[in-house]
């Protein structure tokens, strides 16, 4: 069952990549065609502009390739750095207080404040990508911090401390490959969260512009043809269904890696 | 601890309020973007008249306090105004929402205590919760379509409301079995056991309470996704409410609209949050020494 399921994923791979080698060289030689359902030439239909979904969705789909493998490892070693930062303060008020802020930021409508930055600095895939990063961060070095907390405990550390090591030898060589495992689980269990903010800042048009695409923003397009063209809208839910499966077996995946070490 | 925390909170509610009218300064003097016309039509200043960034800043705290976000440029009406319709439109999807994610989700949770069958079928199926709630939308209303339903007609809240309460009925099972297990398993449970309690009455007096605070834990945490993505549900089924406006107000450059909506739902869902810690600070019998 399991070699069936990483199977079908596989072919769906496959099949997305040579259909986008495939359809990039006759995009070109086509006549333009406007909402026209899917066809040989046009695998998932065109959209009001006569453009190609297929290809279009497979753009959008780099794109938030390209944003997850942007966002991802800045706010692993970001947080990281904080986090570690934090736990090495032995100042404790100054230590609390930023706790304390840290977990007021994690009880703030996240999404809200990255709207809101939004409209202010002005929409674009960069600014999107670099708000997420802003907002996701607290929440990373919180992780981080509590996992370096958990370590510090450990025999190990204090009979370190006692040989006479430097703290911060400690922390490098010590404490880090401690929480390294499980900091990039829970980095990678954000995929899917980093995911459904780009899809909503997308939908409400604050993310990805013309002429790029934007999975978000062509389910919103999809919407006014919800009954009259629905290869608008089908095949890129399937395509979101799909990629949310994959982060999963990612996940999944990489959980199994690291509980092996 | 928990007290301590509550006064955090409240301080820096109070500086989120102090640094929202900061930030379109800070962006507007550092020349990262162009919002003048963001801030100018909101604070209903004059585009020609260069305003000190004093005078800028002065001026969007007081219209925060006062909850005072200009006209809507779309309808000619108060944007607050204009918020808070929509908000009593969206309450009837969010609150729906909100019970029916505890209901079921208790009811499920129930189920995979007590079978093991349940709890494989429950696992097997977890992948459903992984999907967002956009293809629910679409899907649904699609699929009422073809089946000869109004969807204009009320019907629509009952679907929103359920489509809203798919992930949240994941984490309120998963959390509810997760706190029956470790409270049978806990030095708590035993020690009143040994003292002549039976099961039944453990959970009358104690475990219900600890399971209500775990689901207070997260409420304020449910309400904020709810929120977030509430426009994911609006659009599609057509609904008035805040997240409807959102999206159309973006569309529309309704600048009012679009940051009273942000400040408003950014400052009522931290009151909600401190409300939430305090009840719950109240009923928790671990924090009756502080």
């Amino acid at each position: 069952m399991r070699i069936q399921k990483r199977g079908i994923i596989y072919f769906v791979v496959f099949f997305l990549i040579l259909g986008y080698v495939y359809k990039s060289f006759i995009v070109n030689i086509e006549e333009t065609k406007y909402l026209s359902a899917p066809s040989f030439r046009n695998w998932f239909g065109t959209d009001l502009t006569g453009a190609d979904i297929f290809l279009r969705s497979m753009n959008a789909l780099g794109i938030e390739i390209i944003t997850i493998s942007v966002v991802l490892p800045t706010i692993y070693c970001l947080g990281l750095f904080l986090g570690m930062l934090l736990s090495y303060f032995s100042n404790e008020k100054i230590r609390e207080f930023f706790l304390n802020l840290i977990h007021y930021w994690v009880t703030l409508p996240v999404l809200l404040i990255a709207l809101f930055l939004l409209i202010l600095i002005g929409a674009g895939q960069i600014n999107a990508i670099a708000i997420m990063i802003f907002i996701l961060i607290p929440t990373q070095a919180l992780y981080v911090y509590n996992q370096l907390e958990i370590a510090k405990k450990n025999d190990f550390v204090i009979a370190k401390m006692s040989y006479g090591l430097s703290k911060s030898y400690i922390y490098i060589y010590h404490l880090f490959p401690n929480v390294k495992n499980g900091v990039t689980s829970y980095t990678l269990a954000r995929m899917p969260e980093i995911l459904m903010m780009n899809l909503a800042l997308n939908f409400l048009g604050l993310g990805v512009q013309p002429p790029n695409s934007s999975l978000g923003r062509m389910l919103f397009d999809g919407l006014s043809f919800m009954f009259s063209a629905w290869w608008m809208w089908v095949f890129l839910v399937g395509e979101i269904i799909f990629l949310f499966l994959f982060i999963k077996k990612i996940q999944i995946g990489t959980r199994g890696f690291y509980r092996e070490f | 601890m928990t007290i301590k925390r509550i006064i955090y909170r409240l301080v820096f509610l109070g500086l989120t309020i102090l640094i929202i009218p900061l930030l379109p300064v800070a962006i507007i003097f550092l020349g990262i973007s162009n919002p003048e016309y963001v801030i100018y039509g909101t604070l209903n200043l004059d585009v020609s008249h260069r305003a000190s960034a004093w005078e800028i800043y002065t001026t969007f705290l007081r219209h925060i306090i006062l909850f005072d976000f200009g006209m809507s440029t779309a309808s000619g009406q108060l944007a607050i105004k204009e918020i808070g319709s929509a908000l009593g439109e969206s309450a009837k999807s969010i609150i729906p929402a909100l019970c029916f994610s505890y209901g079921v989700g208790t009811f499920i949770g129930l189920f995979i205590i007590k079978s093991q069958r349940a709890e494989n079928l429950w696992r097997k199926s977890a992948f459903v919760f992984y999907v967002p709630m956009i293809v629910f939308s679409y899907v649904f209303l699609y699929l009422l379509d073809r089946m000869g339903i109004d969807f204009l007609s009320s019907i629509k809240y009952l679907f929103t409301s359920l489509i809203l309460s798919i992930y949240p009925i994941y984490i309120v099972s998963k959390s509810f079995s997760k706190t029956i297990f470790e409270t049978t398993e806990s030095d708590f449970f035993s020690f009143h056991q040994s003292c002549g309690f039976n099961k039944k009455q453990i959970w009358k007096m104690f475990c219900k309470k600890f399971v209500f605070i775990d689901y207070l834990s997260f409420f304020e945490n449910l309400v904020i996704y709810m929120f977030g993505f509430i426009f994911f549900v609006e659009t599609p089924f057509g609904i008035h409410g805040i997240g409807y406006k959102f999206v159309f107000a973006i569309q529309r450059f309704d600048y009012p609209v679009i940051i009273g909506f942000c400040i408003f739902s950014i400052i009522l869902l931290s009151i909600i949050g401190i409300l939430t810690e305090m009840i719950r600070f109240r009923l928790d019998p671990r924090t009756i020494n502080e």
